[in-house]
């Protein structure tokens, strides 16, 4: 009887504990590690003429909104148009993710495949945020950039579509 | 594995079998025997978002403080909410709702035997009633109680099966008393017909009465005394150290004497509110303004009586197949009903809308045409956050965001944890959050995207977001000609309703 007893405890704490588990959404705090992403990290560039565009990414462990903690490239800039400086945030390329200094966030973990990098980018000119999309040729070390703003209802924001640096450029890993 | 017939276990084993059907047994008896003595009103059921409605505004302080005053006989009952029942009488919504009734009060317009007196107790019936003005909204509440002629046969149509107005063959009366107690007015009826009109005789008193004879002509009119009886329990516990068990005595007794006047009559069998409305919506604020329903639930039904709002949100799912988004933002008018509206719509091909308020608003909708998101996208949640940090909305608490998409769905967004959004509007103060909530909607788990992903993964995914990120936002799904905004959670692994029980949007 006792035996029984302890089998039928412990089918209903199984079943309890079953019930609490959601397989589609596990538990915040759970860490979702992307080693494919190494193979970005770096400077890229691109050049034409007198502008140029810099882009350092970094890979980086961090806890995101929802409580997840997960890798993700995180990057810098630095912008250049004519020779003249327009604007960078390289100062600040060797600060920790929580200072929020970086002005890129990316990963290709929403499902288009290793080679693509979608997150936004932050256009310091004009105080806003944008979407990024960077398509990236592993064998030729290259990546298409390809910037748009933010879907959805975007209130009291700058001219939409007007972006600071060039957008529809290829960009080189140095 | 091979089923091993019950008596081919050894005896230890059959009789541990034996116990666990016993007690399986027992328990089930015991569930299923569970007395509750309140009425059971079960068909047609209301929808959770009706009931939380009636409930919100049933349990404001005004109607609390009106049931619980000192000499009101009734300020032992309260609400059953889980046992209601709705109908359309005349112009008005009518909410029955079944009462706890922990003392097992009953009225009796006669003699009770004492010996008998449980008969008597199911002769007798109290309801909570709550009207709404289908045209206002404004509601009023107030108790019926029926109680059985002589004549009436309860076990061939139980008094559960009667209803306000619909009184099939019933014989006995119908009385209406206000939430405090006091008769209001009411009918006596003969299989179904209303054969007398009373009115309060302004006779009532409060005490342990006797159970007296009761005086009764009502021909063409006179008074009658209903005798509102009790049972009382005391309790009392064995003297510690001598053993023993605790004992319980209970006693019925009539505590409460109403005398009305019959006068020959006919009529509806309806209840006449007395003169002031006798209990109506928050005196400081409009009855149909939003601001009077401090539950998002609440707000979310009236914006599906609106005819305005139902409007604008037709216009913009005409337009969803365009290859441009389109929207308006708006404020209300003092009935809670958006007006002025300006229209915004976006770039040709490109996604997302852009506008810029100079002033407070109510509220933005929007659309998403083919091929973008099914639900909100980040940058929806980011701009409700940023115009509640820089002060944009009228008022957080009745504040709606709205998106119909060209994948056949329709949502609303709106505060449910005024304290939750605060903090959540903070973490996204700055221009980059947006990115970062982007990253966080768009990644795994959630994985909300535009293509990939079918709409109703999309906004699972979305409901979990809001809730493990502690956002302090309900979403709500419409039907198609947005006549209802079901709010909606995700629990093990299904979506569900979410009503918005106990929640009282305070600054």
């Amino acid at each position: 009887m006792k035996k029984q007893l302890i089998i039928i405890t412990l089918f209903m704490l199984n079943a309890a504990l079953a019930k609490a588990q959601d397989p589609t959404f596990p538990p915040p705090g759970t860490n979702f590690p992307n080693p494919s992403l190494d193979q970005f990290v770096g400077t890229w560039s691109w050049t034409n003429g007198s502008d140029t565009l810099k882009i350092k990414l970094k890979k980086v462990n961090y806890l995101d909104m929802a409580g997840y903690t997960r890798d993700a490239l995180i990057g810098y800039h630095y912008y250049k148009k004519a020779g003249t400086l327009i604007e960078s945030s390289f100062t600040h390329i060797n600060s920790a993710y929580t200072e929020y200094k970086h002005t890129l966030l990316l990963s290709n973990t929403s499902g288009q495949g290793d080679s693509v990098l979608t997150g936004g980018m932050d256009d310091l000119t004009k105080n806003k945020s944008f979407s990024i999309r960077l398509d990236v040729n592993l064998v030729q070390h290259t990546m298409a950039m390809k910037i748009t703003e933010v879907s959805g209802v975007r209130v009291n924001t700058p001219t939409p579509y007007v972006f600071t640096i060039p957008n529809n450029i290829t960009l080189t890993k140095q | 594995m091979k089923k091993i017939p019950l008596n081919h276990y050894p005896s230890h084993q059959r009789f541990g079998k034996f116990c666990l059907l016993l007690t399986s047994l027992l328990l089930f008896l015991f569930s299923s025997c569970k007395k509750d003595t309140s009425p059971i009103i079960e068909e047609p059921a209301i929808n959770a978002v009706e009931i939380s409605k009636v409930k919100a505004w049933f349990n404001k302080g005004e109607n609390v403080s009106l049931i619980t005053k000192s000499n009101n006989w009734l300020k032992k009952v309260s609400a059953n909410w889980s046992k209601a029942y709705n109908s359309t009488v005349d112009s008005q919504t009518v909410y029955e709702v079944a009462i706890h009734n922990p003392n097992r009060i009953f009225v009796a317009t006669g003699t009770v035997e004492i010996k008998q007196i449980e008969k008597f107790e199911k002769r007798s019936l109290i309801r909570l009633l709550i009207f709404e003005d289908l045209a206002t909204n404004k509601m009023t509440s107030c108790f019926m109680v029926m109680v059985a002629g002589e004549s009436y046969d309860i076990k061939k149509t139980p008094l559960n099966d009667l209803h306000y107005r619909d009184y099939q063959n019933y014989t006995g009366t119908v009385d209406f008393y206000s939430l405090d107690g006091n008769f209001v007015n009411g009918w006596a009826l003969e299989q179904g017909k209303v054969t007398h009109r009373k009115s309060p005789s302004n006779k009532n008193s409060i005490g342990m009465l006797g159970n007296k004879k009761l005086s009764y002509a009502p021909i063409p009119c006179g008074t009658r005394q209903e005798l509102h009886w009790q049972q009382n329990c005391v309790t009392i516990d064995p003297i510690p150290g001598q053993g023993g068990e605790a004992s319980t005595t209970c006693t019925w007794s009539p505590y409460y004497t109403n005398e009305t006047l019959y006068c020959e009559s006919d009529g509806n069998g309806g209840y006449t509110p007395p003169s002031g409305g006798g209990g109506g919506s928050d005196p400081t604020e409009p009855p149909n303004h939003p601001d009077s329903l401090k539950n998002p639930c609440d707000q979310a039904t009236k914006l599906a009586q609106d005819a305005k709002f139902k409007q604008l949100m037709t216009n913009l799912k005409n337009k969803v197949t365009d290859n441009k988004e389109y929207g308006y933002f708006y404020k209300n008018n003092a009935a809670g009903s958006p007006e002025n509206e300006t229209a915004v719509e976006g770039l040709t091909a490109k996604e997302g809308i852009d506008f810029t308020v100079s002033t407070k608003i109510d509220g933005f909708m929007h659309t998403h045409y083919t091929g973008l998101l099914s639900i909100f996208s980040a940058a929806d949640i980011w701009s409700m956050a940023k115009l509640y940090k820089d002060g944009n909305m009228v008022n957080p608490k009745t504040f709606t965001v709205a998106v119909v998409t060209a994948s056949g769905t329709q949502y609303l967004l709106k505060i449910d944890d005024l304290s939750k959004f605060n903090t959540y509007s903070t973490s996204l103060a700055s221009s980059s959050s947006i990115r970062i909530l982007e990253q966080a909607l768009e990644s795994f788990p959630f994985a909300i995207k535009q293509t990939g992903r079918t709409p109703d993964q999309n906004e699972k995914a979305f409901i979990q977001f809001l809730q493990t990120s502690k956002t302090g936002l309900r979403l709500f799904k419409g039907n198609t000609n947005f006549t209802e905004w079901s709010p909606k959670k995700y629990e093990s692994g299904q979506i569900k309703n979410n009503p918005c029980d106990g929640i009282i949007l305070e600054e």
